[in-house]
């Protein structure tokens, strides 16, 4: 079996399996801290052993309704998993972030397997609420690793049946009835919660007064770290930004660099280092800016597949930027989205953060749905409260010091193309206002683009297209492409079934193992994009392509300018 | 949901009343077995777990025994989440020594066909509990669940019309179905059956002696019990009570009350697909 045929199973059992790795003591304990008190070899428990070593252990719980699975060492103790995956909204920002709610049942234990020295305890512990005790052990699980496993144990439980999404602990807490609830999320939203800012705050201070004219300083004792802060850099005091060396406590400074002028500054004064970007590709920019600044782990971000994405679509930019004052990262990060144009989210099932752009669907379908295929009329909602038909962008900061938020930083401003804001059309202009931190002096084509990208995408609001699924089509993923054919798509003249596009924004579940609610955005692009591919990859003939052939390769068209069977003919760009 | 509900007039039957065992005496007795595999202790057949169980090493004759601190009363005993009926030519046997040698509690037989199993006897003072297990084969035997002691013996028969627990053991399911009519792939929600039992007008006093004992150690803390609801016309049909909730007692008049326990009623749980 597997989890395509569990899919198609018209009865099939679906089921969750937990696993969370807590801190664990790893270096030698005892039964009893020295201070007398038990050790259970968490480090919240373990005290006087120091220098303790920790590593993880991991607990694993599964569904209470699944059958005992041999050898699984699994507590079934699991109520329910909700899953909220990411929502994307293309070209804007972040999106909303997904969580993982894990309702799990307390249950009477006697420790046996949670205490490491269960065998010495005199008396022996007294059985006591498992997830209570736990808790008591582990207070912070905040950033710990939880897997969940989705899948299908209708024939007992093999791991290929289903798939694991992997988590992070965000908060737990405990409810009526004895319900532990146990909140995960993705690493951008550990981001969102950590408040991480880039540059971090800085600690050094000032030993002495700077007049406009001092090319060294010295710092206050106690307020560096001479090992681990930078010999060179940017730092700031004032509306002034300064290049530094140092060696020791001591400081040569270039001063008035990057538009600003020079300052006095007094005894004790805040020294901010600078965070520069010169030239940076943007996805090394944004993977910077989460691993140095906002500590992800460098694993979850598939290093290879974002620098594809950047070549084929985000190559012209090159970012010059330079960050004077602590700004929260995600703040960061959504002004980048809306200028380039690009969304990014968390894929719990691959267990990486993924970099999309906005651009067309050229990168195959992963699904025709038909009417055959949906549980119930496709919805299609209009938020014209989110409609831009003119999208100015401000660029060319002048200092690099000015407040990136404040119009009046910028010198240069782009007037956006106003779309669908006729007489006959919506009517009115709904313009927005972009302040185009990353965007340099000569970045005015990029500038044009951002405006352009903005009003394309929101010409007539924010358009969402709900459908429902049954599990057959459970693996359609956020950021997926989907061709959606059905009777409820109708053009002026009445003809149906009418094809549309759409990425998936995002997907809710409405029943484990049963139903899915896929949201998905209209493509903006009109034509059918693909490239020219080499004869020998894909067949000849459009009608025996594959769907996945059929996108992104190049097949010309009929003398009516449709491909066969009346699909959508393509256009070179 | 199924549901048992209590008369209000005497059985006239000949006692086939449900019961409870709840309070495991095995728990805290000394647990010994004639072998065991390294991973698989022999406590954790009465640590109320499910998730893990005692296993023997090898061999195909295995004992099981438990000593009490004290002289206990035994009227029943059960097991829950083993894969006996698995094993060829298999036999359970369960003797008690009431400090004058072992004598058998209840008949050997064969657990086959059910994974929760649960035996009544003559109420009788113990000081010592065994279980024998034999079979032919090379298949071990695995025990995530064994109790004995005093049973809750409910106050009142049942009426004509009960719905045996196992009858709606059926899976829930959820079909689905495309808006076009063709059918989709749907999906089992639950294997398990959420039951309730409830006892109408049984008297005061054994609400407050025999009741409430019986819900301050399972309500709440969530401690299991086994049920069996006609123990000498159905002796194989039994289950594993689970998240028991309590219904508060009602007084219903004339001295009496309304008692009643949901739980989720397990009596397929076992080792591999069900």
């Amino acid at each position: 079996m597997s989890l395509a045929h569990e899919r198609e199973r018209s009865a099939a059992w679906p089921a969750w399996i937990v696993e969370m790795d807590l801190d664990y003591v790893t270096s030698a304990t005892a039964a009893t801290n020295p201070d007398g008190s038990p050790c259970y070899n968490t480090p919240a428990t373990s005290a006087g052993f120091a220098p303790l070593s920790v590593g993880t252990r991991t607990r694993r719980w599964c569904a209470r309704t699944a059958p005992l699975w041999p050898g699984l060492q699994a507590l079934a103790c699991v109520e329910s998993v909700k899953l909220q995956d990411e929502q994307l909204t293309l070209g804007a920002a972040l999106g909303k972030l997904g969580v993982a709610t894990i309702t799990l049942r307390d249950f009477l234990d006697d420790d046996r397997g949670e205490d490491p020295y269960y065998s010495t305890r005199v008396p022996t512990p007294a059985p006591a609420l498992y997830f209570q005790r736990l808790l008591a052990r582990n207070p912070y699980i905040q950033g710990r690793a939880v897997r969940i496993w989705r899948g299908y144990l209708t024939d007992g439980y093999e791991s290929g049946n289903g798939e694991w999404l992997t988590y992070y602990a965000k908060s737990w807490a405990r409810t009526a009835g004895g319900q532990i609830t146990l909140e995960a999320v993705g690493p951008l939203r550990l981001v969102n919660m950590d408040q991480a800012t880039a540059p971090a705050a800085s600690h050094w201070r000032l030993a002495a007064a700077l007049t406009t004219s001092s090319t060294s300083a010295t710092l206050a004792t106690g307020s560096y770290d001479d090992a681990h802060d930078p010999s060179t850099g940017l730092l700031r005091f004032g509306d002034e930004i300064a290049a530094f060396s140092r060696s020791g406590t001591s400081l040569t400074l270039t001063r008035a660099q990057a538009g600003t002028s020079a300052a006095t500054a007094d005894a004790d004064d805040n020294l901010q280092r600078c965070t520069q970007y010169v030239d940076a590709r943007i996805d090394d920019l944004i993977a910077d800016l989460l691993i140095t600044y906002a500590g992800v782990d460098a694993a979850l971000i598939p290093t290879a597949a974002w620098a594809a994405e950047v070549d084929t679509w985000l190559s012209t930019y090159r970012i010059s930027e330079l960050i004077s004052e602590p700004t929260e990262v995600v703040e960061l990060l959504n002004d980048l989205a809306r200028q380039v144009g690009l969304a990014l989210w968390w894929d719990a099932a691959a267990g990486v953060i993924r970099l999309l752009a906005l651009r067309p669907p050229i990168d195959g379908i992963a699904a025709t749905l038909r009417d055959s295929d949906l549980l119930a009329p496709v919805q299609i909602t209009r938020d014209l409260g989110r409609r831009i038909s003119r999208c100015d962008v401000l660029f060319d900061r002048r200092s690099l010091a000015d407040d990136p938020q404040s119009a009046a930083s910028y010198r240069k401003r782009v007037i956006g193309r106003s779309i669908g804001a006729g007489a006959y059309e919506h009517g009115s202009e709904a313009s927005a206002l972009i302040k185009g931190r990353f965007f340099a002096a000569d970045d005015e084509a990029l500038a044009l683009r951002c405006a352009y990208v903005q009003s394309a995408q929101y010409r007539d609001g924010l358009v969402r297209v709900q459908v429902d699924v049954s599990k057959r089509h459970e693996g359609i993923a956020v950021g997926d492409v989907i061709d959606l054919l059905s009777q409820d798509l109708t053009d002026a003249t009445g003809s149906t079934p009418l094809r549309m596009r759409m990425r998936i924004t995002a997907k809710t579940t409405l029943h484990t193992g049963h139903s899915y609610r896929l949201t998905g955005v209209p493509s903006i692009y009109g034509a059918r994009y693909a490239v020219l591919m080499d004869a020998s990859t894909v067949p000849a003939d459009y009608a025996a392509a594959t769907p996945a052939e059929r996108d992104p390769a190049f097949f010309l068209a009929e003398t009516t300018g449709s491909m066969p069977g009346g699909d959508l003919g393509y256009a070179l760009a | 949901m199924c549901r048992l509900w209590g008369c209000a007039v005497a059985d006239p039957a000949s006692g086939d009343l449900p019961r409870f065992l709840y309070a495991n005496a095995l728990a805290s007795a000394t647990a010994s077995a004639s072998s065991t595999d390294a991973a698989a202790d022999v406590a954790y057949a009465t640590d109320g777990r499910l998730d893990r169980a005692w296993q023997p090493a090898s061999g195909t004759t295995h004992t099981l025994r438990w000593d009490f601190a004290a002289p206990i009363s035994l009227s029943a005993w059960g097991l829950h989440g083993h894969n006996l009926g698995l094993l060829p030519d298999v036999s359970v046997l369960a003797e008690y020594d009431g400090a004058a040698g072992w004598t058998p509690f209840t008949a050997a037989f064969a657990p086959i066909g059910t994974r929760s199993v649960y035996r009544c006897g003559q109420a009788v003072s113990a000081v010592a509990f065994r279980l024998t297990i034999t079979h032919t084969g090379s298949t071990l035997p695995v025990l995530a669940a064994a109790m004995a002691g005093a049973d809750l013996v409910c106050e009142r028969g049942l009426q004509p019309g009960w719905e045996d627990p196992l009858l709606a053991r059926q899976p829930r399911t959820r079909p689905a179905q495309a808006r076009d009519g063709t059918p989709l792939p749907g999906s089992i929600e639950d294997a398990r059956h959420q039951g309730a039992v409830q006892l109408q007008q049984v008297s005061a006093d054994w609400a407050i002696n025999s009741w409430l004992p019986f819900r301050r150690a399972c309500d709440g803390a969530q401690a299991p019990a086994l049920f069996t609801w006609a123990p000498a016309t159905y002796p194989d049909h039994a289950c594993w009570c689970s998240g028991m909730q309590f219904d508060a007692v009602r007084l219903a008049g004339r001295g009496r009350c309304d008692v009643g326990v949901q739980a989720r009623m397990d009596s397929e749980t076992g080792w591999g697909p069900v």
